[in-house]
């Protein structure tokens, strides 16, 4: 028990991670960031050729790899994003631009890598140690801890500084924050780039704890979205709590099942959850248009 | 015995948040007739307008039509049973032409369940009929020379023509109409002014909210004044846009 | 001479899928990205009733119709309320679940492996033993399809939906049953697609799960948009497109194994490049 616990905390933190990103990029930008993924997975597999082809440590594979994340999301931003903002793009078109970007990359990493997976883990597979009855490896007390981290640290940026009141402004209206001299699709530019930082480090993080293969960013990119819109799109804490419910439900709304239905039912939950708490959000913001 | 109103509610609150909507409102309302609800911004007008239609539910007091409690009823009941209504913001359907706003507007289309639809069965001969009425319904507000034009090639004005027109086809017994009148070219205004006469000769009961005060006073035949969520008098026109105290206190 | 009828085939197969999808989209303005998950519930429906039973091709697909309105169904009742981007991704979500069903449940769909041993096409008992035959068979399926899809969106039924689609709280002002009509172009949806799948499954005779992914969904939904939703030819024009563009693929000389990602990535490619071309609706002005 305590064990599947602990592993739903341990993928929730992932998620919560990859959620973050996530409702950042939506909160300013105002779309689903369907490509999020696609960090996510080229952050991974950067890391993977850094760490295992060049040789490097697993610390300095790691930064490598969220810079090549961040600095993917900064091309996202660029050459599809920017554009199709200036071009009026609706909500809809946005999603489904992100979407092919995300097909894209997915395929592209496919390409250059091949469907096996491949592993990323460098040192030997340790038992972990035992914890309240529940076995976690370091990478997994790292990942948690990670996640914790840079969702402290995004609370703090965005609330206590200078930079954080700016982006915030960005969120509540382009418009308004233009008539106060900001620049908003600089600020836009940046915020994709923490996220796709964010989303990189997420797939690193879960590189380590396991394998890697090309179709890892859809189903991140499908946890990551739900437990943004359970928590409540956009804010930190909604992103946190998300993060490890959607996380625990898929560990403890599988426990004992045979295996075979797991993954299944692990996404009918996370349907569930999406659609009560989608229609809840909508709800609240019943009349406001944006 | 006396005569069930057509359209009544008993004591309506609504509260958004801090705001008091509707403070205790009661109104009986008989058909035909054609009423107004004046006051200032945030009086609560379009918020009761919202209740009798079923967009907003009262947090406590009960709405009837003919008697009968509409509180529980979803919005497409509530139109099924006979009110029909307009939008401030003026709401149409852009992407479809003047006239198929009007038709979808008609109640009780055979074409609309899906096995007549798959067949392309049953419903051409009602079909004809529909544009027949549809298109008399555009021409009695004047856009008989625009229904075939798309609802977002149209102008304001006519937009909200447009939704006159589709109310009227609804054949609804209860019509609540936000600002009918507000925004209307002045060459059409005497003929929107007829319309609603007709239609109350008709025998519908027209309910409107409108801030176009001579116009009030030419066609309505009760005004009900609200303000803060009440109703603060309540009477014929002559009478309550004669009052001084009323029209300096709610109405400049 | 095969080569093109096997490409005539799948032309007719994908415009049966993108006809059945742009009800969805185009018709009613739900962006579903479980469309393939539907098709492959269609394709492992017959595929199971097909070699598990001594049951005709057209029982087999009629049974495989049946299950397509069901899911389709059940996938439509929390559809209320949800527009736009939240309901693609509960979609998302449920062609996850459709797809781990056919992946996962190995006793009845043979998991990853899938089913093997589906007899051909055969109607009123004569099987159809050349491929035209069996390309005149789908060419059919598509007609009625299309015929069907062209009655419903120019009927009052298919007027409701044009409403819904852009303002439900209107549609429902004026009495309409916006959820019931939500629900029956649902499941109608469904049983095209449904059917596309048994032909599929039927024609190949072997199916495996990889053919219902989610990327799928994205490629029928591709072939919608770059035709244009909500127009009668457009979604058929898609597909005759796409389905070219990926057979044009086969002849530049590219390794079978790395056909197929390149194929997605153009896939990719051309939904990104429509939303360029078309940024504000997706409907086509």
């Amino acid at each position: 028990m305590m064990q599947v616990i602990a592993n739903g905390i341990v993928a929730g933190a992932g998620y919560a991670l990859f959620a973050l990103g996530f409702g950042l990029v939506h909160s300013t930008g105002r779309f689903f960031h369907m490509a999020h993924g696609g960090s996510y997975v080229v952050g991974a597999y950067l890391t993977y050729v850094l760490v295992s082809k060049v040789g490097l440590s697993s610390l300095v594979g790691g930064c490598g790899g969220v810079l090549g994340g961040a600095v993917l999301g900064a091309m996202m931003e660029i050459a599809v994003f920017r554009p199709l903002r200036r071009r009026n793009a609706s909500r809809e078109g946005m999603f489904l631009a992100a979407l092919g970007l995300m097909v894209c990359i997915q395929n592209g990493v496919s390409l250059v890598f091949g469907d096996q997976p491949v592993v990323l883990r460098t040192a030997s597979v340790e038992p972990g140690m035992l914890f309240l009855g529940a076995r976690i490896t370091n990478v997994q007390v790292c990942i948690v801890a990670t996640c914790i981290a840079a969702a402290a640290s995004a609370w703090i940026g965005l609330q206590k500084t200078n930079l954080g009141m700016r982006i915030r402004a960005v969120a509540s209206s382009h418009e308004l924050a233009t008539v106060y001299g900001l620049r908003p699709e600089a600020i836009l530019l940046l915020v994709m780039v923490c996220a796709s930082a964010l989303g990189s480090l997420a797939g690193i993080l879960s590189g380590f704890d396991t394998d890697l293969t090309p179709s890892m960013g859809f189903y991140a990119q499908l946890m990551g979205v739900a437990a943004s819109i359970v928590g409540g799109i956009g804010s930190v804490r909604g992103s946190l709590l998300g993060g490890f419910m959607v996380g625990l439900v898929q560990h403890l709304g599988v426990w004992k099942l045979p295996t075979q239905w797991q993954e299944a039912i692990v996404f009918a939950l996370v349907a569930v959850c999406l659609c009560i708490r989608a229609r809840g959000f909508l709800r609240t913001n019943w009349g406001t248009k944006d | 015995m006396p005569k069930t109103p057509t359209l009544q509610c008993d004591g309506l609150f609504k509260q958004f948040g801090d705001v008091r909507a509707l403070a205790d409102v009661s109104v009986r309302l008989s058909r035909p007739g054609i009423v107004a609800i004046i006051g200032p911004n945030g009086a609560g007008k379009t918020t009761l307008l919202n209740a009798f239609s079923g967009f907003v539910q009262a947090d406590r007091g009960v709405c009837r039509l003919e008697g009968l409690e509409l509180s529980g009823h979803s919005v497409a009941e509530v139109a099924r049973l006979g009110i029909a209504r307009t939008f401030q913001e003026v709401r149409v359907i852009d992407r479809l032409s003047a006239i198929e706003n009007v038709m979808l507007a008609r109640p009780g289309q055979r074409g609309e369940s899906l096995l007549l639809a798959l067949a392309s069965l049953g419903w051409r001969t009602e079909e004809r009929v529909n544009h027949a009425v549809a298109e008399r319904a555009l021409e009695s507000v004047g856009l008989g020379q625009e229904s075939n034009r798309l609802a977002l090639e149209l102008s304001y004005g006519q937009r909200k023509l447009l939704s006159l027109a589709v109310v009227q086809a609804t054949e609804a017994r209860v019509l609540l109409l936000d600002e009918p009148i507000a925004g209307i070219h002045p060459e059409r205004r005497v003929s929107i002014l007829n319309l609603l006469r007709r239609l109350r000769d008709d025998g519908k009961l027209l309910v409107l909210v409108e801030h176009d005060m001579p116009a009030v006073r030419e066609v309505a035949d009760t005004v009900i004044l609200m303000d803060e969520g009440r109703v603060v008098a309540e009477g014929e026109p002559s009478d309550i846009l004669q009052r001084r105290e009323l029209v300096e206190a709610y109405l400049d | 001479m095969d080569y093109l009828l096997h490409v005539l085939v799948l032309f007719f197969l994908y415009a049966i899928l993108t006809t059945s999808l742009d009800l969805l989209v185009g018709h009613s303005g739900l962006l579903s990205i479980a469309h393939a998950g539907l098709y492959g519930i269609g394709a492992y429906a017959a595929a199971i009733v097909s070699t598990h039973f001594d049951i005709s091709f057209l029982g087999s697909v009629a049974i495989a119709m049946l299950a397509g309105v069901l899911v389709s169904f059940c996938i439509s009742l929390p559809s209320r309320g949800l527009k736009g981007d939240y309901f693609a991704v509960l979609t998302f979500a449920l062609q996850m679940v459709l797809f781990h069903l056919l992946n996962g449940w190995d006793r009845l769909t043979g998991g990853p492996l899938g089913i093997s041993g589906i007899p051909a096409p055969a109607v009123f008992g004569a099987e159809l033993d050349t491929l035209a035959e069996t390309t005149l068979l789908f060419a059919s399926c598509a007609g009625v399809v299309f015929a069907l899809s062209r009655n419903v969106a120019t009927s009052p039924f298919g007027r409701v939906l044009h409403a819904l689609r852009e303002d439900e709280g209107l549609t429902q002002s004026l009495g309409k049953h916006t959820y019931r009509v939500t629900i029956q172009v649902c499941a109608m949806s469904g049983a095209f697609a449904a059917l596309a799948g048994a032909l599929y499954s039927h024609y190949i005779t072997y199916v495996d799960p990889t053919g219902f992914t989610v990327v799928e969904s994205i490629l029928i939904l591709a072939m919608v948009i770059l035709g244009g939703p909500g127009t009668i030819l457009g979604p058929i024009i898609g597909a005759i497109s796409l389905v070219s563009l990926a057979e044009a693929l086969r002849f530049i000389g590219i390794p079978a194994s790395e056909a197929a990602s390149l194929r997605q990535i153009v896939y990719g490619l051309a939904l990104i490049a429509i939303v360029f071309l078309r940024p504000r609706g997706l409907a086509r002005a």
